[in-house]
């Protein structure tokens, strides 16, 4: 297990640093690379649109959270599932959608002549970013304000007298400070690492990013320095984040022990009462929903099903054209080729996952050093994996399916490994004994006890695996040879070809595979609480 | 003088081959043409030709394209008609894209494409220097061939013209390339990346000589929109997401093909032609069927159907439907130049645009 860690990520992370400081222009000339003007911008424009995403993200987030924990606004496990609807959307879908809703020529500029150009560039990008990061910050505060003892203190404060908005504003919101910082850590990194929404809205208004450097660099640079450059530029990026990450990590472990301990779930009594304008909060709430989600996807589809380069609005006129080249030829092979790599990737991390958690029950120092090295990918961005990767493996595997695969299990190998971790947690020891003790083999205990706990975190890291491979577009574009091109690296070829209709039409397929994909999840969930409900089973956390 | 083409669709006639066989063959091709915006003028007709099949050449080759999808998807067609036992598999990509994926194949020991073929020399030129190309070339005996379209390991194939697009009924239309920098085209213009495009790469290094750095910088001052290849530049006018677009004639004719409102303009500044080049790679495991590609794309039916898919013809008189207009000029880029200065030039062109 040590050994696949070190392979998946030790050697190729060794390799990234090696390359950056050893590389052809040596260390000085990673430092001169990283201090050269088009860099230097990057990574203010990198800063700049990620603290502005961040600041939005957390301001949408916590009041997300606080209209679902706090408020007595209707609908609200409604309104709970669908904030979290961004997450399931690849975000390059979001930008493309946005970019056919409301730039010039767009839906709205038909519609009712009203269009924003400035979407794209910085603006847009921060904006889309931070409506990304919006649901992130809103789970983590929810998790906070319905996991501690915070709602006892509310309700003593309110039975004292105190006005909802002060017992908000200094009992609940400093409760929660540490949720809200660790998720504006969260959120700083993840747009940081962004790739889907700046290719869509930054590079064509000349703002480039850290991440759209280190693919202009890899992908059309071609000189030698290009190499050594996006290895500078991957280090510097991945020590940003890990030094962000760490820093999230010791405020999660300060945090309150309001926070920690375990309590009722929120206050009896909503802090917000919207009384009789509840209908209105409902609207607001719907509108927001519809102009971030809803407008922009129906902009998408409309694109997707107009005959000629304009926005067709009659229906009558829609055709399928697009959808059919969608469907055919090298996009339906891209398609299978990235269903095919989510899926091996898939099997790969949850049985390792399994695998991995049960060498791990005996808490080795080389089973922590590894589960260490296998996390690192997922805290990293994408681009700096996929350099690493790419550093290690290309002289073997440049252009093959094998090196993007690799890329996937490395970078999500935690999940796997986190969920069975989980799953393990409920087995006992005792069990496997008391099976054991009662006549069964080793084989029928494995089957009989072991098994059956560790069946349901398999499945869940599959599905997740699954998902995220098929949205995978950050790795897939930088590790890419003529002949494996992925579905979402199809959609950002159609798209920088100028094929307006067939990016849509790709981009609608990509939806609805997540989306169902999601949705099947979500039923074998809800199954499975109504099965061991009726059973009588409490259903273990980690599968709520 | 600037002359603002408007293609009529009933202008649209097709080549009559000789054969009949083949001719039905063709015909269906022309479907694919003509969705492609791959048109052949009247102007063609005294080209007349005999195509036969052969079916004794046999194998599979790998093309890396600096082409829009349609147009590497025509060539195909179009050469498995002659070739039918040849099977091709067009990797169609900007041709720094195509360059850079071709020099980290190079560092694999694997190179997949057997031919290459560019949108401009001077990437042509440096992956020759990098011994990526076979030291091939096709005969070019009994044509005329113009300058820079021959080099070490290559020949010039067709011509990309670049020149603009603009929504029609524009009140002030851009008549020259120093009218773009104007502020009533802020946030309306759209053009190429250099980094992705051969032909952008021309066309900017062309400009830079002409009106130096200053004219970039004021683009960009007029929040240009800067997309990766010249195809989306002119999608973007016909689909109104900005007025004028720096593209290809190519790319416009495509458009007209498929009824885009947009008209195309010959900048009376001159146009800037640059050479879609082509070779065959080194050590290639399929030399025969590459080299067939290659002389079958030079040679008179090659040509005949580079101009059916739009392309100005290089050789043999072959032009496409709506040709470049004869009194409009055309500007005289010194490629030798600019292959030397290409990687300032990119260093230059990214400081600005990122």
């Amino acid at each position: 297990m040590f050994l696949i860690a070190l392979l998946l990520v030790g050697y190729p992370l060794f390799e990234l640093i090696r390359s950056a400081l050893a590389g052809p222009l040596g260390p000085s000339g990673a430092w001169h690379t990283i201090s050269t003007r088009p860099v230097a911008m990057a990574l203010l424009h990198t800063i700049e649109v990620s603290a502005a995403a961040t600041a939005l993200a957390t301001l949408l987030g916590v009041a997300m959270a606080l209209l679902i924990a706090r408020s007595d606004l209707p609908y609200r496990r409604w309104f709970a599932g669908a904030w979290v609807a961004p997450l399931i959307i690849p975000a390059y879908v979001i930008g493309l959608a946005w970019l056919d809703a409301y730039t010039q020529a767009g839906l709205t500029d038909q519609v009712i002549h009203l269009s924003a150009g400035w979407i794209i560039g910085p603006v847009g990008v921060a904006l889309l970013l931070g409506l990304q990061g919006a649901p992130l910050a809103y789970l983590l505060v929810l998790a906070a304000l319905s996991s501690g003892r915070i709602g006892e203190l509310e309700d003593a404060a309110r039975i004292a007298g105190r006005a909802p908005a002060r017992v908000l504003w200094e009992i609940t919101l400093p409760l929660v400070k540490t949720a809200i910082f660790g998720s504006m850590l969260l959120v700083f990194v993840s747009s940081a690492s962004d790739f889907g929404i700046p290719a869509i809205l930054a590079i064509p208004a000349s703002y480039s990013t850290v991440t759209t450097l280190i693919y202009s660099d890899l992908s059309f640079a071609g000189g030698s320095h290009a190499i050594a450059s996006a290895s500078s530029l991957s280090a510097v990026l991945g020590l940003l984040a890990i030094i962000l990450l760490f820093t999230s990590n010791r405020v999660s472990r300060t945090s309150s022990s309001m926070e920690r301990a375990a309590g009722h779930a929120g206050s009896a009594r909503p802090l917000i009462a919207f009384g009789r304008y509840r209908k209105l909060a409902v609207s607001g709430c719907l509108f927001i929903l519809v102009l971030t989600t809803v407008i922009p996807l129906i902009a998408l589809y409309i694109t997707s099903v107009s005959p000629a380069f304009r926005l067709e609005l009659a229906p009558s006129h829609w055709v399928a054209s697009a959808y059919i080249s969608a469907l055919s030829g090298s996009n339906i092979s891209a398609l299978g080729r990235s269903a095919l790599i989510s899926a091996v990737a898939a099997a790969i991390v949850a049985t390792g996952g399994a695998v991995f958690a049960l060498w791990n029950r005996r808490s080795t120092r080389l089973a922590s050093l590894s589960s260490t090295l296998l996390s690192l990918p997922f805290a990293l961005p994408g681009s700096v994996v996929a350099i690493a990767i790419l550093l290690a493996w290309q002289r073997w595997l440049y252009g093959s399916l094998l090196i993007i695969l690799i890329a996937y299990v490395a970078r999500f190998a935690v999940i796997g490994i986190r969920t069975s971790a989980v799953t393990m947690g409920g087995l006992s020891d005792d069990l496997v004994h008391a099976a054991r003790a009662s006549g069964a083999s080793a084989r029928r205990a494995s089957r009989d006890v072991i098994w059956p706990v560790l069946v349901p975190g398999i499945v869940t890291s599959f599905a997740i695996v699954f998902l995220l491979g098929i949205h995978e577009l950050t790795m897939s574009s930088l590790l890419y040879g003529p002949s494996t091109q992925t579905f979402a690296v199809a959609v950002l070829a159609s798209e920088e070809a100028g094929q307006t209709a067939l990016t849509a039409s790709l981009a609608m397929v990509v939806t609805v595979i997540t989306a169902l994909v999601a949705g099947v999840a979500l039923f074998a969930r809800s199954s499975r609480k109504i099965v061991a409900a009726e059973a009588g089973i409490e259903v273990p956390p980690w599968q709520e | 003088m600037c002359t603002m083409t408007r293609i009529q669709n009933n202008q649209i006639r097709s080549i009559r081959p000789k054969i009949g066989v083949v001719a039905s063959a063709l015909m269906t091709l022309a479907g694919v043409a003509v969705a492609s915006g791959a048109t052949a003028s009247s102007n063609v007709h005294t080209i007349k030709n005999a195509i036969t099949a052969d079916t004794a050449l046999t194998g599979s080759i790998t093309v890396d394209a600096a082409l829009t999808t349609q147009g590497g998807a025509g060539f195909a067609n179009a050469f498995k008609l002659i070739y039918p036992n040849i099977k091709v598999t067009m990797v169609t990509a900007g041709t720094g894209s195509l360059e850079t994926q071709l020099s980290a194949q190079q560092q694999t020991g694997h190179i997949e494409a057997d031919v290459v073929l560019f949108a401009d020399p001077t990437d042509m030129d440096t992956i020759a220097a990098k011994g990526i190309l076979g030291s091939w070339k096709p005969s070019l005996k009994g044509r005329r061939v113009p300058a820079n379209y021959s080099g070490k390991d290559w020949v010039g194939a067709f011509t990309f013209e670049t020149v603009m697009v603009e929504h029609p009924g524009m009140a002030n239309p851009p008549q020259k390339w120093s009218d773009l920098t104007s502020t009533a085209l802020k946030g309306q213009l759209a053009i190429g990346s250099a980094s992705y495009s051969g032909t952008t790469f021309g066309w900017a290094a062309e400009l830079r000589t002409l009106y130096g750095w200053k004219y970039f910088q004021t683009l960009k001052a007029n929040g240009v929109r800067v997309e990766q290849s010249t195809t989306t530049t002119g999608t973007d006018v016909a689909s109104g997401k900005v007025l004028v677009g720096v593209t290809l004639d190519s790319v416009a004719r495509s458009l007209e093909a498929q009824h885009a409102n947009i008209s195309v303009v010959w900048p009376k500044d001159g146009t800037v032609p640059c050479p879609a080049t082509v070779g065959i790679t080194k050590g290639t495991a399929n030399t025969t069927a590459a080299k067939a590609f290659v002389t079958w794309l030079v040679s008179r039916q090659g040509q005949i159907e580079a101009a059916k898919l739009g392309y100005d013809a290089a050789y043999f008189g072959a032009t496409p439907a709506y040709p470049m207009p004869k009194h409009e000029k055309q500007l005289n880029v010194n490629w030798n130049r600019i292959t030397k200065f290409q990687t300032s030039i990119l260093s230059d062109f990214s400081g600005i645009f990122g």
